[in-house]
């Protein structure tokens, strides 16, 4: 409940989503009997010079500089470049480029050539940190932030707007009643919801009892 | 019995005790049972409330608390009907009633123990003595039981004389202190004694008629809860205040004489005067205060357009007639003679320059002669706090009504009567402000449809009330309050436009499907426009007039006026309340 | 040979999927999803036996990478098998927090019978646990954590409960819709399972 940090971990699941992203790779040497890898090939081994895509998983377990893929740095982080450095970070809709760009970045530093990918991500982020505690102050939940943000700033989002009630409830001194407990209130609202299509479902229980006030008190 | 002590008679007895307090569904009853339960977290007394709707809710509420609670409170509800016999209590359990409502049952009224009626005695009208309703049979009948035996015994003895002088003899020794008379005699005082009571039941007969002819409204329950806070020295500005708004509802629905309100507002005044000089904090601009002033009875016009608050409320639409165009223009010169621009009447009244606002009571009170509408002014309160409320009680009770209207098939009544409590604590203003809202759009309904009637001509005559029939089910009109504030409207307009000389002395019943399913139908009956004292006869006559066309009514609420009947059953009975009215 | 086997880890990867979706309640638990991964992983395993062991006959280094890609395959899908069983485990034990020593028969459908197990020993740990704080007196951990600010609290009913009694014998008959002025201690529960809705 209240564990915030944000550290990737075996069993996190998180972790587990960006790993499974695709990379796309050069192939550079012979591969025996691995031609199932690739979508379109015919033959049973890679042919060198051929690029497809591979899960991250993989290519994490191999050397940085190993003979057997190049590793293409994927266009985005060369789109954000030139907004970094121009200056626009905050109105990119990173959720949209990738909803894991940070972590997928971070994986991908290793891989680039050209040192670029590590200072992007962390100047993007720098750049959008104060657009993030803008909107989770003024929150009045409107979910459009879900496409602008990618997923470790729509934690850094929830966990703001989160602090931002509290802090609010205890200013008005009208937090402090007993609450229902959360899963209790989900599983209430499921369950009503249930209720009510059934209600739908089966139309003539409507007009009786409860819409009309004299059979209820 | 009446209790007029409530310090020391009803509230000290319950205290440390649990109590079911049953509460009516109208705004004077919820204002009573928030100052009570207030009252009650002082001295953490346990307690439930329970709201209803009528004489079967209470019925039902009672069986299902009946175990458990030994004091039991009546607010508004309950007065007027035999409580221990509706309800069949155990020996133990105590009622407390606080009803406006009168007349009051005289079996409640004379109870010894277990009935108890918040109110003092001297205030109320022509209850019946206990001698002149109560038969004290205890004695009679004895002797003429004594007497019957001895005559039995005598006409058996006709048989036999031996054995029968023998017994009469015998029964006139066994009770020596007794005169003797002849059987002859006996026989002729048994029958004066059977004629003078037959005699005294004619006249208990036509003193009970009498007593519950007419059903009117006594004091305010808010009013006399919020006395015995004060006694306890426990008011304060909050508890004051739905006082207020207690009150302002019987003035506003009509149950009520406005010179009965005046009254009380002289008292009410000094407690305002009292309680504003008591907190210490009057220079912070935002604390809450009450101010006394002279206001117009013009729908929530703080809220809304001075022009269409003046349009849908009832008083000034009427003498006004602003239904039709030459209404508006009446309308338009008036506007023009107080300067007040038609763009800014247009305007939200928050809206409206600062000059316009204030000088807009003033000058509706001058033009109020003119323009026949001098009864638009009256004395009222207001309750401003925070730097942008400022609310009058009327505000209050027209945003409560309509939130006790607002049932939807998600919303029972009961979370309407939940929410509307809300509604009057200060925190939730958002409650009231949609109660607001909501009050606008019934008024507007309203409008709207007594125009569509009365252009239509659909009210219509019996020569001894008029009548008006609603076809079919309307989301506002469906209910209680609303229909009863339509038909007002609708009664005072017709006696505004026609010319028939007895209109303003007939009433008006209207009708409103409730349940197309079910079929039952809302029937409402309103006093005569003449008539100032809201006193009104159709429990009664409903009830009698049912008898006659042998209808089934229901007889539910509290309101008599107000009943509920069988669709099918309507012309039988509007029948049958024809010829008992003439 | 070549072509059928895909891409491996992707049946592992929609279990974890799933639950992602469903966010804080607990969906069924997958069991041809898990048994399938398993086979996976058995398959996977065998092959790579049998051609390490021919690696290690037959000197021949060119099937390496193969190899090497099985391996990562393997320890993938058992990545995410265990994951899935740990964010099951932490969700049961919130439901132990939430809801009480009773899970709701809807809940309980979702689990399967280790997992009972699990909740019911996880239980039994925490209220002994429970028990045994403050000198052998007790204190219920799971109720409401905030320091009380009055002795009785007005709640609201939201849904009908029957009677409940109170400490000193008084009964109360909670009906949907009415409004009571009650103790605060005797009821908390009640105000956390719902039942009843405190007012300000």
């Amino acid at each position: 409940m209240l564990a915030m940090n944000y550290f990737p971990n075996y069993y996190s699941i998180e972790d587990i989503f960006v790993t499974q992203e695709k990379v796309e790779c050069k192939v550079n040497t012979r591969l025996q009997r691995m031609g199932f890898l690739d979508a379109g090939a015919e033959t049973e081994h890679l042919e060198p010079g051929r690029n497809i895509n591979l899960p991250l998983w993989y290519i994490k377990e191999l050397k940085v500089n190993n003979a057997y893929f190049t590793i293409a740095v994927p266009d985005i982080y060369k789109n954000v470049h030139k907004a970094v450095c121009e200056a626009e970070t905050t109105h990119i809709e990173l959720g949209r480029l990738h909803p894991y760009f940070y972590e997928f970045g971070r994986y991908l530093t290793p891989y680039d050539r050209n040192h670029v990918i590590g200072r992007i991500i962390f100047e993007t982020l720098r750049q959008r940190v104060r657009h993030l505690l803008d909107i989770s102050k003024n929150d009045v939940g409107s979910s459009k932030p879900e496409h602008r943000l990618d997923s470790i700033e729509s934690r850094l989002h929830e966990a703001g707007v989160r602090t931002n009630t509290l802090y609010l409830n205890w200013l008005q001194m009208s937090g402090n009643n007993i609450r229902i407990s959360q899963l209790v209130e989900e599983h209430q609202k499921k369950r009503k919801r249930a209720e009510r299509s059934d209600d739908e479902g089966g139309g003539d229980d409507d007009g009786s009892p409860n819409g009309k006030k004299r059979s209820t008190m | 019995m009446f209790i007029q002590d409530l310090k020391n008679d009803f509230y000290r007895q319950l205290i440390s005790k649990r109590i079911l307090i049953i509460v009516n569904y109208d705004v004077d009853a919820i204002c009573a049972s928030k100052i009570l339960q207030s009252l009650f977290k002082y001295d953490h007394m346990l307690y439930t409330v329970v709201p209803i709707m009528g004489v079967t809710g209470l019925r039902r509420a009672y069986n299902e608390h009946q175990g458990d609670v030994k004091y039991v409170l009546l607010v508004n509800c309950g007065g007027c009907v035999d409580i221990v016999e509706l309800l069949q209590p155990t020996e133990d359990v105590t009622f407390y009633i606080c009803d406006s409502h009168r007349p009051l049952d005289v079996c409640n009224v004379y109870s010894d123990r277990q009935v108890c009626i918040l109110g003092d005695p001297a205030l109320e009208e022509n209850i019946p003595a206990f001698e002149s309703i109560f038969y004290d049979s205890d004695g009679e009948d004895e002797d003429d039981d004594d007497n019957e035996e001895e005559d039995e015994a005598g006409a058996d003895s006709g048989a036999g004389e031996s054995d029968g002088e023998g017994d009469g003899e015998s029964g006139e020794r066994e009770q020596p202190a007794r005169r003797k008379l002849s059987r002859l005699e006996r026989h002729e005082q048994r029958v004066l004694r059977q004629r003078a009571r037959r005699q005294w039941e004619l006249e208990r007969d036509r003193i009970m008629f009498d007593y519950t002819q007419f059903s009117y409204y006594g004091r305010s329950s808010a009013l006399q809860i919020f006395e015995l806070a004060w006694k306890l020295s426990k008011d304060n500005m909050d508890l004051l205040w739905w006082a207020i708004v207690g009150i302002s509802e019987q003035l506003l629905l009509g149950k009520i004489e406005s010179g009965a309100y005046t009254l009380e507002l002289e008292h009410i005044q000094s407690h305002v005067s009292r309680l504003t000089n008591k907190t210490n904090d009057q220079n912070t601009m935002s604390a809450s205060k009450i101010n006394f002033e002279n206001d117009l009875h013009l729908v929530l016009y703080r809220h809304w357009t001075v022009t269409e608050s003046m349009r849908y409320s009832r008083y000034s639409a009427c003498q006004l007639k602003l239904w039709t165009l030459r209404g508006e223009k009446r309308l338009h010169e008036l506007l023009v003679e107080m300067g007040l621009p038609l763009v800014h009447a247009r305007q939200t009244y928050s809206a409206m320059d600062l000059v316009l606002r204030k000088e807009f009571y003033t000058m509706v009170e001058q033009l109020a002669e003119k323009y026949s509408i001098p009864d638009i002014v009256y004395g009222t309160f207001t309750l401003s706090f925070g730097y942008r409320s400022r609310y009058a009680a009327a505000d209050y009770v027209y945003a409560l009504l309509a939130i006790l209207q607002s049932i939807k098939k998600h919303k029972t009544p009961e979370d309407c009567f939940m929410e509307a409590s809300d509604a009057l604590t200060r925190q939730h203003k958002q409650l009231l402000n949609a109660g607001i809202d909501n009050a606008k759009l019934l008024h507007a309904a309203i409008f709207r449809q007594v125009q569509s009637c009365l252009e239509a001509h659909q009210v219509h005559s019996t020569g001894s009330f008029f009548y008006y029939v609603l076809q079919e089910e309307h989301a506002f009109f469906s209910y209680p309050y609303a229909l009863a504030l339509l038909a007002k409207f609708v009664l005072h307009g017709h006696v505004a436009t026609t010319r028939a000389r007895q209109a303003p002395d007939l009433p008006l019943i209207a009708t409103c499907p409730l349940d197309a399913a079910q079929g039952m139908c809302l029937l409402v009956g309103i006093a005569p426009v003449r008539e100032d004292s809201p006193k009104n006869f159709f429990g009664k006559a409903f009830d009698q007039a049912a008898q006659k066309s042998k209808t089934s009514l229901l007889q539910d609420f509290f309101e008599p006026s107000i009943v509920q009947l069988r669709q099918s059953d309507l012309t039988r009975f509007l029948d049958a309340l024809t010829v008992l009215l003439t | 040979m070549s072509r059928s086997n895909k891409m491996f880890g992707d049946k592992a990867f929609d279990l974890l999927k799933d639950l992602k979706r469903s966010a804080q309640t607990i969906p069924a638990f997958d069991d041809d999803g898990v048994r399938q991964v398993l086979e996976e992983i058995k398959a996977i395993f065998e092959e790579n036996v049998a051609q390490a062991s021919s690696y290690n006959s037959s000197g021949d280094r060119s099937l390496w990478p193969l190899l090497n890609y099985r391996h990562a395959a393997l320890q993938r899908n058992k990545r995410c098998l265990l994951a899935y069983l740990y964010e099951r485990m932490q969700r049961i034990k919130a439901l132990r927090w939430e809801f009480g020593p009773i899970i709701p028969g809807d809940i309980k459908q979702a689990l399967c019978e280790p997992e009972v197990q699990f909740f019911n020993n996880y239980s039994k740990s925490l209220a002994a646990y429970m028990r045994s704080v403050g000198d052998g007196q007790g204190i219920d951990l799971t109720g409401n954590l905030r320091p009380p600010k009055s002795l009785y609290i007005e709640v609201r009913c939201v849904e009908d409960y029957g009677k409940f009694e109170l400490d000193d014998g008084e009964v109360v008959h909670l009906k949907k819709n009415s409004q009571h002025y009650l103790p605060r201690a005797q009821v908390e529960t009640l105000v956390r399972q719902g039942i009843l809705q405190h007012i300000a």
